[in-house]
């Protein structure tokens, strides 16, 4: 995937964590990971690691603390109830916003419109 | 681990910690924060070490900001501290100016009580009466600049409006 645009990241955050930990729960490095191998490179942990907390704190998502050998106790988070709610509202107006694009995009742009009569005449 | 990366683990949790107390977290979340970083980065660091788990966590101030939004109260404490060492920054500084006023009235060798105020001490006063082989005497009065000083920092550091804005 191509390096993602750090602003359009930050919008669509919420919705990837929330489906994410809806499928399996994790903690915080381990969803880094999950979300790098998905494409998103460019992703910090400092982006993710402060969404995790605010998630929490809105009650979308749930924590439990889980001992590690390698030190302190893991925090794994999944995806609660309201949190399923949050998700299927996000996906609905993220659906809506992809088809509003999508037309824009599709739509012939004005400087294409001249150059293709611009052609036909040469021709 | 390498012993290194203990410290370097140890020195991020420490300015972590810093900046969500300085950022208005209570000491709770703030231990809960910090252990959740402190797991994050260990397993960071088992899988490609610690500097780049560092790096990948970016600035803790901008860390402890983001992860503080929402649970942000007053803190007294912080804001009673940064007040005092503000006041008694600004009254050492009225301290000094007085020794330099002093200094210059008995250079000028007036020969009786001179007294002023102190710019920028609003309502201060200082009365230097210098006799010659009698003695000198001076005395001072700050007025209320070192306790508005205090005043402003206490507010600025304590966020006291949040403690409104909650109840």
């Amino acid at each position: 995937m191509a390096e993602n645009d750090p602003q359009l990241l930050k919008g669509v955050l919420t919705m990837v964590l929330l489906t994410l930990l809806a499928e399996e729960e994790g903690y915080g490095y381990a969803v880094v990971v999950r979300l790098h191998e998905l494409g998103f490179a460019g992703l910090a942990e400092g982006t993710v690691y402060p969404a995790l907390t605010r998630l929490e704190r809105q009650g979308f998502l749930a924590a439990r603390l889980e001992r590690s050998s390698s030190g302190p106790a893991r925090k794994y988070y999944r995806t609660t109830a309201p949190g399923l709610d949050e998700l299927a509202r996000s996906r609905r107006s993220w659906e809506e916003l992809v088809a509003a694009v999508g037309q824009v995009l599709e739509s012939p742009a004005p400087g294409n419109e001249r150059d293709t009569s611009k052609t036909k005449k040469e021709a | 681990m390498r012993v290194t990366d203990n410290v370097r683990l140890w020195w991020a949790q420490f300015r972590y910690d810093f900046w969500l107390d300085i950022y208005g977290v209570g000491r709770r979340d703030r231990r809960d924060l910090r252990r959740e970083l402190a797991g994050n980065l260990r397993a960071a660091a088992a899988d490609v070490g610690m500097g780049q788990a560092l790096l990948g966590v970016g600035g803790l101030r901008r860390l402890a900001h983001e992860s503080s939004r929402e649970i942000r109260r007053t803190s007294w404490s912080a804001g009673i501290s940064a007040g005092l060492v503000a006041a008694a920054l600004s009254l050492l500084a009225f301290f000094f100016l007085s020794l330099y006023y002093a200094e210059g009235v008995i250079d000028s060798g007036v020969g009786r009580p001179v007294s002023s105020w102190l710019f920028p001490f609003v309502g201060s006063s200082v009365e230097v009466n210098d006799q010659g082989r009698a003695g000198l005497e001076v005395s001072v009065s700050p007025g209320v600049l070192p306790l508005l000083v205090g005043l402003a920092a206490f507010v600025a550091v304590a966020r006291p409006w949040r403690a409104l804005r909650r109840s």
